[in-house]
């Protein structure tokens, strides 16, 4: 009998150990993401020691730039409880108008021979309203049409892909890569600051700007705050006098312009532009928002976290070439990275129900 | 002070909320600890083809 009492009520140390146990398992679950990217890194620095190099620093920031303007944009859309799988391709048909009319003046196989050169403002001007009308065009489709946004993006996706084909494979040139870009427009991407120990990217400086501006949007005006009350529970924010329909074009029109912008910042950084220019950047985009704390249930994300989300799956991707990991296994285990990311939120999702 | 509320309305409350099906989540029907086992299994298999690249 007393036996029988004393395994009911467990002994205070017992019950404490199970306590801490458990939350030894939370955190490791919570936190499990990081730990393993974490490990992911330290394995490639053991294997490649020279991976820790300043070069590779830089080349990693240069890179993760255009990458973390667009994942700014498709973070916005994933607080409204939305996303964004066109943003890739948004970006690349911006891209390629952008690098057409902006080729070397004295390059013989020119898309457009006879065009003047351009100031530099005119074709940013042209990639940025591709990236608006598209923009625009998801949020109609989502806040008047009330579609879903993978639904709506899935087609904006397949229609600019088209698009970016009809206008790079036409006669007498067909689908060649548009190289050979203006010396002005890659000066621009490509320079640096020199600081002595490291060269800082132009093209770092302009995403910290971005950050800043969209840091200041999503946290110091009246559309951020509707944004987080429209991602947070929508009924709620309309019965509370949001403009529902506004904010969501606003956030979408916001996102199309900085794809525009990382389109034309990307085909420089390139150097040419094909079809496939953009392709899965937004799937990317997608798991570094939700790897830096953006929640698909809405109104939950920074735009630090976000940074931080494009730096870590960055060095990811980097690291996995610079350690001669196969390109299509990298497909895989960036698959996987998503998969992980979005269990993860479903997790937190359902622990806070 | 008044809302916009037509009468017939009621105000949303947390509960609603909670009940609500909008989320997309709220589309997935898993148990927690099962959803433990998906992500150690994903993570497992990520190790893998980490390992399986270096090696390859």
């Amino acid at each position: 009998m007393r036996v029988q009492d004393e395994e009911q009520v467990p002994i205070p140390s017992e019950q404490s150990g199970r306590n801490q146990r458990e939350k030894t398992r939370e955190f490791l679950l919570d936190y499990s993401l990081y730990i393993i990217l974490g490990v992911l890194i330290a394995i490639m620095i053991i294997i490649e020691p020279s991976f820790i190099s300043l070069r590779n620093f830089t080349n990693i920031l240069s890179q993760a730039s255009t990458r973390a303007i667009m994942a700014m944009g498709v973070a916005g859309l994933i607080v409204l409880q939305g996303t964004d799988l066109s943003a890739g391709r948004i970006l690349g048909l911006s891209a390629v108008v952008a690098a057409s009319l902006l080729q070397d003046p004295n390059f013989p196989s020119r898309m457009y021979a006879d065009l003047p050169q351009l100031p530099l403002i005119l074709p940013f001007i042209v990639a940025i309203v591709i990236g608006a009308i598209f923009g625009l065009f998801n949020g109609f489709g989502v806040a008047v049409l009330k579609v879903h946004a993978f639904i709506i993006t899935l087609g904006t996706q397949l229609i600019t892909y088209g698009l970016s084909l009809i206008y790079i494979d036409r006669p007498p040139l067909g689908a060649q890569p548009i190289g050979s870009l203006d010396k002005r427009y890659t000066d621009i991407v490509r320079g640096s600051f020199d600081l002595g120990v490291i060269d800082l990217p132009y093209l770092v400086i302009i995403a910290g700007v971005i950050g800043v501006i969209m840091r200041v949007i999503w946290n110091k005006t009246k559309l951020g705050k509707n944004m987080f009350a429209v991602g947070g529970n929508m009924d709620a924010a309309e019965v509370s006098g949001v403009k529902v329909v506004k904010t969501i074009m606003l956030i979408f029109l916001i996102s199309g312009l900085l794809y525009g912008v990382s389109g034309f910042l990307e085909a420089a950084r390139i150097g040419y532009v094909t079809s496939n220019t953009g392709l899965n950047y937004d799937l990317d985009a997608i798991s570094a928002s939700v790897i830096g704390g953006v929640s698909f249930s809405g109104g939950v994300g920074t735009i630090p976290g976000v940074l931080i989300g494009v730096l870590i799956l960055q060095v990811i991707n980097y690291g996995l070439t610079y350690i001669g990991v196969s390109p299509y296994l990298q497909y895989i285990i960036r698959g996987l990275i998503i998969i992980i990311a979005v269990a993860l939120d479903v997790r937190k999702y359902i622990k806070r129900k | 002070m008044k809302t916009n509320l037509n009468e017939s309305e009621e105000p949303v409350t947390k509960e609603d909320s909670k009940n609500s099906k909008s989320h997309l989540y709220d589309l997935i029907d898993i148990e927690e600890k099962h959803l433990d086992w998906f992500i150690i299994s994903a993570m497992v298999l990520l190790l893998f083809f980490v390992v399986f690249g270096i090696i390859l």
